[in-house]
């Protein structure tokens, strides 16, 4: 009986055969380095992988208690010295979805056998209502094509263009401070989850809107949004931007910044992608802690004062507008009068929206992104 | 096959490398070196590179005492005559 001879694998055939001309290994090689490069697009920023919060919570409520002093009181003035304390601003609605708490303020107990005794005061934490009273109706909403007014949110929307340059600036002064929140795509902290910034400002009911940080392409940094902590990775050699929930901003390039001092602080948002655009004066900057040089379309969040800021979104890439330098944008920041200035994801990412639609040119075919930060009316 | 194959798979690790090492400049807050992925690839093309230079070693070794072991026979026949 004949034997047969037992078959070799394709592959083993193939390589087993003549040399194959050197432009066909060539090829070969180019097409196997695509798909490499697909495939690690596909895992490092397609498809979407779920992270665990790091579960620390700041909330105002927590802050005022902390920042509360100890006061000595005579007994006689403790009934009005307990009215004092209890005064605070009512949680809006939705401030259960921002990760805030409804308790009340902490009070005290009287003691009736002591001579004096201590009380709590509290202040107002984010609540800017008498700090612009006239920036704020009585309740009524008037609305135009570039300004938005209520009894919580003042917004005016400045179109710029001029030959080879167009940016929009949103000058937002916010009455509590919860207005001004982020979103995540999908409701859901995860790196590859991506969504338009429109549909996450539709799904609050955002006002205006901006691209954030884009989080969600790194797996290092620090993420705080809306008083929790998701990612706490001091790894980042990426400038860091804090907001507080007394509405003050910060920005700290990534060697200065300590995350126990922010939460001690009471940090809300915390963006880690920069650079910071303006220094600890208040002064434009020349020099950035960013790889991301060159003309390009900008997105930046602007800080005056507690309850005052503003969005800024430069269109580039485009023959109406090359976009701007980060030393430019430092510059245009420095001149709308902000004394803190941070920069979020740009490029094709960048975007301002209002009223469901993108209010520039989005370079390309825009980009859906991680997060977006929005302005909700109360 | 294994002695076919590592080369051009070091030589598509390598460019891959290349090509993160250029968008890395010009984007570094993508981290696409700075990720869990391009460490393991970074492994797996050392253990390649490592596996290709040994086996360029014992090629290299294998021909020089074959080259040897020739010039020894050619010695003893020329004794011979």
């Amino acid at each position: 009986m004949k034997k047969r001879k037992k078959r070799r694998p394709w592959l083993s055939r193939q390589l087993r055969r003549r040399p194959r001309p050197v432009w066909v290994l060539i090829l070969c090689d180019a097409l196997l380095l695509g798909l490499g490069l697909v495939t690690f697009a596909l895992f490092h920023h397609v498809l979407p992988r779920h992270e665990q919060s790091v579960g620390i919570v700041t909330t105002r409520e927590s802050l005022m208690a902390a920042r509360s002093q100890q006061v000595d009181v005579p007994r006689a003035t403790d009934a009005p010295a307990m009215e004092a304390a209890t005064i605070a601003p009512a949680a809006p609605e939705g401030a259960a979805g921002s990760g805030e708490t409804a308790e009340p303020a902490p009070t005290e107990t009287p003691d009736p056998d002591a001579p004096k005794r201590s009380v709590h005061t509290t202040e107002n934490i984010g609540w800017f209502g008498n700090r612009f009273p006239d920036k704020f109706t009585d309740g009524e909403v008037i609305i135009t094509d570039d300004s938005y007014k209520s009894s919580h949110v003042n917004i005016t929307l400045q179109r710029h263009k001029k030959p080879g340059l167009a940016f929009y600036v949103a000058d937002i002064y916010i009455k509590d401070i919860i207005s001004l929140k982020t979103v995540f795509a999908e409701d859901t902290f995860s790196r590859g989850l991506r969504e338009s910034v429109v549909s996450m400002n539709k799904r609050v009911g955002g006002i205006i809107a901006i691209n954030g940080d884009f989080y969600g392409c790194r797996a290092d940094g620090f993420v705080m949004r809306n008083g929790e902590l998701y990612r706490k990775d001091t790894r980042t050699k990426r400038d860091v931007g804090v907001l507080y929930w007394d509405g003050t901003m910060e920005t700290f390039s990534p060697s200065k910044f300590d995350i126990d001092d922010a939460i001690a602080k009471g940090a809300c948002q915390i963006w880690n992608f920069g650079p910071r655009l303006l220094d600890e004066n208040g002064e434009a900057m020349t020099k950035f802690n960013s790889d991301v040089w060159g003309l390009n379309p900008r997105t930046a969040l602007g800080y005056y004062e507690p309850g005052h800021y503003c969005f800024v979104v430069v269109d580039g890439r485009t023959d109406k507008s090359k976009g701007m330098e980060l030393k430019d944008l430092s510059k245009l920041m420095h001149t709308l009068g902000c004394v803190r200035a941070y920069n979020m994801d740009g490029g094709n990412t960048s975007v301002m929206v209002v009223g469901g639609k993108a209010v520039n040119n989005q370079s390309g075919k825009g980009r859906i992104t991680s997060d977006a930060i929005v302005i909700v009316d109360n | 096959m294994l002695r076919k194959l590592l080369p051009h798979l070091a030589i598509i690790l390598s460019c891959m490398y290349v090509v993160f090492f250029g968008i890395d400049r010009v984007n570094s807050a993508m981290a696409f070196i700075e990720n869990d992925i391009t460490k393991w690839l970074l492994l797996v093309l050392c253990l390649i590179s490592i596996t290709n230079a040994v086996l360029v070693i014992v090629d290299d070794r294998k021909r020089e005492r074959r080259r040897r072991a020739r010039a020894k026979k050619r010695a003893h026949a020329g004794t011979a005559r």
